[in-house]
């Protein structure tokens, strides 16, 4: 697993249940907190160790926690922004989902990950499948689909399955949208305003 | 063939279509956030632009000053087709700055525009640089303490053995410009301190003798912990008797104040060799040792400078 992810789970930790919490997750799991410095690769077992260990601990199930990583990650205002750069609106974002492992590898060339596959099942209903299975990632994806329908003011009902996700957008249109601005040195300044 | 306006309108943006005579005829909706003036060419753009394009009558301009805003150019590619000439404006190298100027959002873009991409890659790239910049900054905070702690003692936060000798290597090779001495020190009786209070007692004996030495010499002067209860110093741009007696018995004066619970004082014995006398890093190290032999010998408590080598 590249290191990024690791870095993912470490980060969405400290953030929501505290330095302590994170501390006990690397005693539990003895990995070596400098794997998280490198962007090299980590093995697959430490990164799904961290997220058992973290979910055990706060009581929630893997796929719960790592749904809540996927949404976390959309309030990031960072990554939160690098997303909303693959549509204007919710359905857009969803149509585009296909193309956003290529624009991951136009940064991260060596972050591996399967590709997604998006159909369109009825008019308001979204099914997306990854090309293979790679235990965890749809579920992260799920909490991402999730944190973008808040982002986009969308009521949508996302529901995460072993090998598929199924998003059924009821209302495109629901909520205010947050502001989103091409030139990431405005935004707050310009929301202050209104 | 007849294509209607509006589907320029729809696919190009950033079209402009004008007549022979520069007036503008039609203008993409995210051209009109950017052009002052309606009516001609040469209201929308620096210099003599409109004259060339129109000149021209097709191919394509780069490096064109909007009138509106100076700093943003645009590229143009245009084509003539009958008595008009029609034109589509990129941003080209301009874009962050046009789409800052502008309040520019994805939807003044063309669907198959690149521009999202760039915006993208442009984000991810800063992303990506502050992580590596923070990564780098732990990587250099724990380069700088594991070099602190290779080169000192951890218990006294003096030198170790290992930094010493690259620092009397260091000054021996310059003994010619700045000859110097180099103090060999032993504490009488530690073993006592150390059977009689145990050796946490022991330890913060050896860290008060460190700070006696650290605050007797001078900044330039280094001292080592050599192991046990025994310490060495070079004491820089100094070879002088006098000078090295008097030092010597600051150092014996402070270190009698350290006063361990139970015991009425600490003594130390010192031996002084100098790069005068002594030719080698050997010569001088054994010169020192056989002068600290000397004032233990004697009683202890005192210093002896060795007079040959």
């Amino acid at each position: 697993m590249h290191g990024l992810v690791n870095r993912s789970v470490e980060a969405f930790t400290r953030a929501t249940y505290g330095e302590d919490l994170w501390k006990r997750v690397l005693l539990r799991t003895r990995a070596d907190p400098n794997i998280f410095l490198t962007w090299s690769d980590c093995p697959n077992r430490v990164t799904y160790s961290l997220v058992v260990a973290a979910a055990r601990l706060v009581g929630k199930s893997m796929n719960e926690y790592l749904e809540d990583i996927g949404s976390w990650l959309t309030r990031q205002e960072q990554i939160r922004r690098l997303l909303r750069f693959s549509g204007g609106n919710y359905r857009d974002f969803l149509e585009s989902l296909q193309d956003l492992p290529d624009r991951i590898r136009l940064v991260i060339p060596d972050l591996l990950m399967p590709d997604l596959c998006v159909v369109l099942d009825s008019a308001d209903c979204y099914r997306i499948a990854a090309s293979h299975h790679q235990p965890g990632f749809l579920q992260i994806i799920a909490g991402v689909l999730r944190g973008m329908a808040d982002d986009y003011g969308s009521l949508a009902i996302i529901f995460a399955s072993r090998n598929r996700i199924t998003a059924r957008v009821a209302q495109s249109e629901y909520a205010m949208k947050r502001h989103f601005s091409l030139d990431p040195s405005s935004p707050l300044r310009r929301e202050a305003l209104r | 063939m007849n294509i209607g306006i509006s589907c320029l309108h729809e696919l190009m943006p950033m079209h402009l279509v004008v007549g022979l005579d520069g007036r503008i005829l039609s203008k993409g909706r995210t051209l009109s956030k950017l052009l002052q003036g309606n009516g001609h060419v040469s209201e929308a753009f620096r210099g003599d632009v409109g004259r060339i394009l129109l000149q021209r009558g097709g191919g394509s301009l780069r490096s064109i000053s909007l009138k509106s805003n100076p700093e943003i150019s645009l590229v143009a590619h245009c084509a003539r087709s009958g008595d008009l000439l029609i034109m589509n404006f990129g941003f080209g190298a301009s874009l962050a700055k046009a789409a800052r100027a502008f309040d520019l959002t994805n939807s003044d873009f063309a669907a198959t525009d690149l521009a999202m991409e760039f915006f993208f890659l442009r984000e991810a790239n800063r992303a990506i640089s502050e992580e590596l910049n923070r990564v780098n900054r732990i990587l250099k905070d724990a380069r700088e303490v594991a070099e602190r702690l290779s080169i000192t003692d951890p218990l006294t936060g003096v030198l170790n053995k290992r930094a010493f000798d690259l620092e009397l290597a260091a000054a021996m090779e310059t003994r010619d410009r700045a000859p110097f001495s180099l103090m060999s020190l032993d504490l009488d009786f530690f073993k006592a301190v150390n059977d009689n209070l145990g050796h946490i007692a022991g330890d913060s004996v050896l860290m008060s003798v460190a700070d006696a030495l650290r605050s007797s010499l001078r900044n330039e002067d280094k001292v080592c912990r050599v192991g046990g209860d025994e310490f060495l110093a070079i004491i820089r741009n100094c070879t002088d008797r006098g000078t090295l007696l008097n030092m010597a018995e600051r150092i014996i004066s402070a270190i009698h104040d350290i006063r361990p619970p139970g015991f009425a004082n600490l003594s130390v014995s010192i031996g002084i060799s100098t790069s005068e006398r002594c030719g080698t890093v050997h010569g001088l190290l054994s010169g020192a040792d056989i002068a600290l032999y000397r004032s233990k010998k004697a009683g202890g408590g005192i210093a002896t400078i060795i007079d040959m080598p």
